[in-house]
């Protein structure tokens, strides 16, 4: 293999499982898959554009049980990234950069995405 | 003009800032509405400084996740021909998204 087609970061293969490697590696694939939530957003306000009827279509497949699971998941993708996106920019001002915060900060990372998540969901009345 | 990763990835932490800020504005907001309702919904949207904080929103969300893209790109990606194919299917999907609800949000005011 030539040197400039190794592979540069992060080597997902060789890595050992840990808090740390975990969660940046979720943060990357959750940053990747959220983009399907731009295209529904996107999708929501042109269809809200197009007249009621469009809307009201819309509407009708956002509420089978298939899109409601979808925008769980996203729901929890999207909170996820943005708690871990706060805790690196801690991070980027120094904080919270020893071994021991950073396996404490993700453990508060996914328990407040978990919570922003059940919250976002009960409140767009998805199925609580 | 040279790609500077490193004015991209400050770039890439101011529009996270940004779009946190207004994604927390905008969810307290659209809290008092019901997004079931086409009314309720395009009156929201007819009020130009909604509109224009949701045009601002989405516009640092796109910004930023092509920039998160591009790093995804050049840490996976090392073919040169693929490489290249990938960039433009990445740029065509964002450009269109973008126009698509640009259109969309003057339509409504």
């Amino acid at each position: 293999m030539k040197k400039s087609e190794l592979p540069i970061s992060p080597h997902l293969q060789i890595y050992k499982p840990q808090i740390t490697s975990v969660l940046s590696i979720a943060h990357r694939i959750t940053g990747f898959f959220l983009n399907f939530l731009i295209i529904f957003v996107s999708l929501w306000l042109l269809s809200l554009s197009l007249g009621e009827t469009f809307f009201n279509y819309f509407i009708e497949f956002s509420n089978t049980i298939f899109m409601k699971l979808v925008m769980s998941i996203s729901i929890f993708g999207l909170s996820y990234h943005a708690m871990n996106g706060i805790r690196h920019i801690f991070w980027d001002f120094g904080f919270f950069l020893n071994n021991s915060s950073a396996l404490i900060s993700g453990i508060i990372v996914i328990s407040l995405a978990f919570m922003l998540s059940v919250l976002l969901i009960y409140k767009l009345g998805l199925f609580l | 003009m040279k790609y500077s990763y490193s004015t991209a990835w400050i770039f890439q932490k101011l529009l996270a800032l940004i779009f946190l800020l207004l994604l927390i504005y905008l969810t307290f907001s659209l809290n008092n509405i019901s997004l079931n309702s086409y009314i309720e919904t395009t009156n929201w949207f007819s009020n130009k400084i909604n509109s224009f904080l949701f045009f601002v929103l989405f516009t640092s969300i796109v910004l930023h996740s092509n920039l998160g893209l591009n790093s995804i790109i050049d840490d996976y990606v090392h073919e040169k021909e693929s490489k290249k194919i990938i960039i433009v299917l990445k740029n065509s999907f964002l450009v269109i998204i973008y126009i698509v609800t640009v259109i969309s949000l003057i339509l409504l005011i």
